[in-house]
């Protein structure tokens, strides 16, 4: 089961895999605020995404209704969290039997005998910290215990990938893959990638402007202004933001109060910016004439910092504000002034980016943005920066960015588990998070020298000759019982399999199956789940090349030859019930609902009529109205008319007859 | 997914077939002609005294049977005519 479980990384759908059980771990998908746990994460992407999908400024003026957006938040998370319910750990598990999990794990993929040949496979988890410890009888919690591990493995990628999401993406987002093979084997449920059919795409929202190469005169400052003058706004307000300077966490000098000034144009009116300044280095003075922040930038008075800092100017309009036309800039220092440069209205649904940004333990600030996208026309994850070698990601900041747009969408922080990890088991970052015993001699891992660490547990030495250790870091001897039969020579000739890791006990001899009969033998789904199982099998002693190569290749044939039988009996309904509202199916139908019940036997006949109640006006009764049967007065009359109708039909018969044959042979 | 899609063929196949039938909906009078027939037949109970029904079965079904043969016969002879090495003329 472990043996399995860990080369499942190393199946050539490894990652799309492990990236399914990290979504398995995940099942309940919390809200932002804060990453209670290492495999909330996939909550908090899921936020993220859903977030950027909707991006609920922007969509709160497109006509999207709240319930509208509820509804697409909702869909969204509910079939993002059935598809992780479909890879959930206990899921995957429960195709094995209870009773046979965790009892033997063989040492499957060792040829014998072969020296120079590594051992044996090492395994993914012991418990280190408060994870399940392995015990026989208690694998279910195991295979959790080590999703998690594969998880805090896919936790690494965080730098250049999105967990689980981007497998969902590189699966959901290609089409040959969405309702394909990879599809089905990731168990993806794709059906959540996109839009909810209520979405209301942005559309028709009020023109913005943008001015872009404004470079302040006499300094090497040059800014590109962007800007709203949606009518959402707050009356007589204009939303600026401008990029452009560097930075001052990158060294950059910011402007100051004497910088420059701002200059805008619009249609009817100018606004020269003599009311709004520079206050000091790091912040924009607030409006002396009464302009308010705030309205497109929340953190307005935390300090701006460019670049993409929002400024509120007060156009001292009273209704919706016209397009700006223009802007100059204006070097207060030397009083130049540049030329003034048309301001370009931007599309109504603008291209943004997602920017994601890593703030590490140690303050290190790293970002990078996705590829552009109209949130029309789709959403792309955000693409994260790699992680610095040697940093810690503290916390995981995405926004949109955009002509006007920067909205942020997530902002959390990493958790103390996560952080844990990073620091005391980096290898656990890069999915070689394994359970090892090195050799100190050569100072190698015993599994890349064969048979020289054999008889390893019993050796009086270990301590200085063994070291075991888990995802890089020093662990105490028991921790590697399970290895007990790996490094024996005679155990792995007899084919046992792992030792009980919590005992380092043999479990005996000839437990390892041959691939027929164990894994081949059994059927990829389980008739009472309807799950398939394609990476594992359901027994626990089937070999690598089984549970790896050949299991999954059972599954794709059954997967592409064999019809579900929910999926057959559809099928067939439909073709059943095809003729149903059409005239031969009405027709059948009624044919087959008549009931001709002829009953004319009998030899007498009395109906619920009495002649007597007429005239006496009261009573109910019945009459008789003929009676021949045996016995009876008029039996002879019955008889008699039998014989005689049976006569003559006979003999109308009998002409009848006689004439077709006279015809045949013309004699008459 | 290769059957299944097969299954599927067939199954459009008979739904295009059943689509070319009209839509119908029958009137009570034919959905419920067994009723109609029922009650005349029921009138005729207790004639069972003065007519011999198995007798009348029997022998409506003589001429129909003979009918029937002959018919049969002579489509036979007609196809027989037709098969050229017992001589007929193709």
């Amino acid at each position: 089961m472990i043996g399995r479980k860990v080369a499942a990384g190393g199946f050539v759908f490894g990652i799309v895999v492990v990236s399914s059980m990290v979504l398995g771990v995940a099942a309940p998908a919390q809200a932002v605020g804060g990453l209670d746990d290492p495999y909330n994460l996939l909550s908090y992407v899921l936020d993220a995404k859903s977030s950027v999908l909707a991006s609920p400024t922007l969509t709160a003026n497109s006509g999207n209704t709240a319930a509208a957006l509820s509804a697409w938040n909702a869909n969204f998370k509910k079939i993002a969290a059935a598809s992780v319910g479909a890879n959930r750990a206990m899921v995957t598990t429960g195709v094995v039997p209870l009773e046979q999990a965790g009892e033997l794990i063989p040492i499957s993929d060792y040829p014998a005998g072969s020296i120079g040949a590594q051992v044996g496979t090492r395994l993914p988890a012991t418990g280190w910290t408060n994870w399940a410890k392995i015990t026989p009888g208690a694998t279910v919690a195991l295979t959790a215990a080590m999703l998690i591990y594969d998880q805090r493995a896919s936790i690494s990628q965080i730098g250049s990938s999105w967990l689980g999401i981007d497998a969902n993406a590189a699966v959901c987002s290609n089409t040959p893959f969405s309702s394909g093979f990879l599809n089905y084997i990731t168990g993806q449920d794709c059906s959540g990638y996109g839009f909810a059919s209520d979405y209301v795409a942005n559309t028709g929202m009020p023109a913005g402007w943008g001015v872009s190469g404004l470079c302040v005169p006499g300094t090497t400052t040059c800014l590109t202004i962007t800007g709203e003058s949606w009518a959402y706004l707050a009356s007589s307000l204009y939303c600026v933001t401008w990029t452009g300077a560097a930075p001052v966490s990158s060294g950059g000098t910011p402007p100051t109060a004497t910088n420059f000034t701002i200059n805008l144009s619009w249609a009817g009116g100018f606004y020269n910016n003599g009311s709004v300044f520079l206050k000091d280095t790091n912040h924009w003075g607030a409006p002396s004439n009464g302009g308010m922040y705030g309205a497109c930038h929340s953190e307005a008075s935390t300090g701006l910092m460019p670049p993409n800092t929002g400024l509120v100017l007060n156009g001292g309009q009273t209704s919706a504000q016209p397009p700006i036309t223009s802007a100059s800039v204006r070097n207060t220092s030397t009083g130049a002034t540049s030329a003034a440069v048309a301001g370009a209205a931007y599309d109504p649904t603008p291209n943004v980016v997602t920017r994601c940004t890593y703030t590490m333990t140690d303050g290190t600030v790293v970002s990078k943005d996705s590829s552009s996208y109209k949130e029309n026309t789709g959403a792309l994850p955000p693409d994260c920066p790699a992680v610095p070698a040697g940093k810690v990601v503290g916390n995981i900041a995405t926004s949109q960015i955009g002509p006007g747009i920067n909205y942020g969408l997530t902002n959390n922080d990493t958790t103390p588990a996560f952080r844990e990890t990073a620091i005391n088991q980096p290898q656990c970052l890069i999915s070689s998070c394994v359970l090892d015993l090195k050799d100190l001699t050569s100072g190698k891992s015993c599994f890349t020298e064969a048979d020289t660490c054999d008889g390893w547990i019993s050796d009086p030495n270990y301590d200085s000759k063994y070291q075991c250790s888990y995802g890089g870091q020093n662990q105490v001897k028991s921790e590697c019982y399970a290895y007990a039969n790996v490094f024996n020579q005679a155990k792995r000739l007899a084919g046992d399999a792992y030792a009980d890791p919590a005992t380092g006990d043999d479990p005996g001899a000839g437990t390892s199956e041959s691939l027929g009969t164990s894994e081949m033998g059994s059927l990829v789904r389980d008739p009472d789940t309807n799950a398939r199982d394609c990476m594992g099998g359901s027994s626990p002693n089937a070999s690598w090349i089984a549970a790896q190569l050949l299991k999954p290749i059972q599954c794709g044939l059954e997967w592409a030859f064999v019809p579900s039988a929910a999926a057959t009996f559809a099928v067939g309904e439909s073709m059943r019930h095809a003729f149903d509202e059409r005239a031969p199916g009405q027709l059948i139908t009624m044919i087959s609902g008549w009931h001709f019940t002829a009953n004319m036997g009998g030899c007498s006949r009395v109906v619920p009529y009495d002649p007597g109640a007429v005239f006496r006006h009261a009573g109910t009764g019945s009459t008789t109205l003929w009676n021949v049967c045996p016995g009876s007065t008029y039996e002879w009359l019955g008889t008699t008319s039998k014989i005689v109708v049976g006569l003559s039909f006979a003999v109308m018969v009998f002409l009848s007859v006689k004439r077709s044959i006279a015809g045949t042979v013309d004699y008459r | 997914v290769i059957v299944l899609w097969f299954f599927s063929v067939a199954a459009g196949f008979v739904q295009w077939l059943a689509s070319l039938f009209p839509v119908l909906e029958l009137p009570d009078q034919l959905v419920n002609l067994d009723d109609g027939f029922n009650s005349v037949f029921a009138m005729g109970d207790g004639l069972g005294a003065f007519v011999p029904w198995p007798v009348i079965g029997v022998l409506a079904a003589v001429p129909l049977t003979i009918w029937v043969g002959g018919l049969t016969i002579r489509a036979l002879r007609a196809l027989i005519a037709h098969l050229p090495f017992i001589g007929g003329r193709g």
